[in-house]
């Protein structure tokens, strides 16, 4: 869905290519007016973008209006962007990525391979998932997004990855703690001042240069003075 | 590895699919750090040091979010780039682990910043191609394969290019400055592992340290306390 994206037409291009085997499978008289129609700016979360194709399809197939056709694509742009970018990238991707570094600590290679597991077959899920309701619901679909599936699964994941982000940080702690005392040190101050960058919302290069400029004075500091 | 060819091909290769998994399609996440790290390490016969490198490299770009038109970091080259130089690096004779992983780390990230840059110029190029495309469809012929094609290969070559420059600009950097800090003794930058840990945590309370989450917070806190202490 991504490929070809612009910013005149954002997914427009892999939206085209997506909804192809429709010409087919409706058997659309005139294939170039079908895919000009379809040209139009278009712009979702690209693992829930097949709510709109399902969607869509169900309505090429009522031989809806065109107008119509492109008035629910439009208005499915807002919700399928937010709620997935919301899901994904803000809950899924960070929570499903510290199981796989914490389970790569005891299991070795097999944490990415969970983590590369278990996203996948959620994503897919999504996907399957979104083809089928959106055919299902058609011109409807946007009862799906007022649903409890959303809150239920982003309050999941959310839910997960703190309570991995809570265990990780004591066994870090730990860890550190066991080396000596100025390691700890470092951490603790990484960590505090990598908190104040994020929620200072300073950008993430200049905080990562923070962590490790603390990192730096604390050694000096401690080892020549 | 054995030879500097098959590395460039490796890097290439790589680098040019984690392009297309970052952004244009797949988007299975094997072009995390996490995941691409021990793939290479696999691959380089050191399965070990591939695992440790994607991790640390993993919590660099553990915070990004890809939204917007802001430049947002590419983990997928940067990844590639930074796991192949660290072992490309870890075969020397003289290796300082903590002052050569600095160093990677900082100049993989650098890397990301300027492909996640390229990717922007990229979406910029990508109207020619929506242009084109409707230019034929008005002719009533449509070649959409043929752009959307056009549209993957541009990408993976964007992507193949910059890990390959990037990956030689940071074995340069690297050895280059490497050899300027060897007075300094590499325990002085045993600071890198709990300053790289300390960011990647905190960059998850960005998504997880919410008021709705602090039982689960807590818990895990819990339970890991017990973890330690059994």
């Amino acid at each position: 869905m991504q490929t070809g994206f612009c910013y005149e037409r954002l997914q427009a291009l892999g939206w085209c290519w997506v909804i192809a085997p429709l010409v087919k499978r409706f058997q659309i008289p005139n294939p170039a007016e079908f895919y000009q129609k379809n040209l139009q700016p278009f712009n979702a979360n690209p693992y829930i973008s097949t709510y709109a194709v399902g969607a869509v399809a169900r309505l090429e197939e009522e031989k809806k209006e065109p107008e119509e056709i492109q008035r629910v694509k439009n208005s499915l742009r807002g919700p399928l962007g937010s709620l997935g970018d919301n899901l994904i990238w803000k809950n899924v991707r960070p929570a499903l990525l510290v199981l796989g570094i914490i389970a790569s600590g005891w299991i070795s290679f097999w944490g990415p391979i969970l983590f590369l597991v278990s996203f996948n077959a959620f994503q897919l899920y999504l996907r399957g998932r979104g083809l089928r309701k959106g055919f299902q619901l058609g011109e409807q679909i946007f009862v799906e997004f007022s649903g409890s599936f959303w809150r239920k699964v982003t309050y999941f994941f959310g839910a997960l990855g703190a309570l991995l982000l809570g265990f990780w940080l004591i066994q870090k702690g730990a860890e550190y703690v066991s080396w000596n005392s100025e390691i700890a040190f470092i951490f603790l101050a990484a960590l505090i001042l990598g908190l104040v960058g994020f929620y200072k919302r300073i950008s993430a290069f200049d905080t990562f240069l923070l962590c490790l400029g603390s990192g730096v004075v604390i050694k000096f500091l401690l080892t020549f003075i | 590895m054995e030879s500097m060819e098959k590395e460039l091909i490796l890097v290439l290769i790589l680098g040019g699919l984690a392009s297309l998994d970052s952004t244009e399609a797949f988007q299975s996440m094997w072009s995390q750090p996490l995941v691409s790290g021990p793939l290479i390490g696999w691959l380089w016969g050191d399965l070990k040091a591939g695992l440790l490198i994607g991790v640390l490299l993993q919590l660099l770009w553990l915070g990004y979010l890809p939204l917007g038109v802001a430049v947002f970091p590419d983990a997928g080259v940067g990844g590639i780039v930074g796991a192949t130089a660290f072992l490309h690096l870890q075969d020397q004779v003289i290796f300082d682990f903590y002052k050569v992983t600095l160093l990677i780390l900082l100049f993989s990230l650098i890397v990301s910043y300027f492909s996640g840059w390229l990717i922007l110029k990229n979406r910029f190029w990508n109207v020619k191609l929506v242009h084109k495309v409707e230019k034929h469809l008005a002719q009533g012929r449509h070649k959409l394969n043929y752009y959307f094609c056009l549209a993957l290969l541009v990408s993976f070559s964007r992507g193949a290019l910059t890990a390959l420059l990037g990956y030689l600009a940071v074995l340069f950097i690297t050895e280059l400055l490497a050899a300027r800090l060897a007075v300094i003794p590499d325990s002085f930058f045993d600071f890198l592992l709990p300053s790289v840990y300390g960011f990647g945590l905190a960059s998850l309370f960005f998504f997880f340290g919410k008021l709705k989450n602090s039982p689960f917070l807590l818990g895990g806190a819990v339970l890991g306390l017990v973890v330690v202490l059994v």
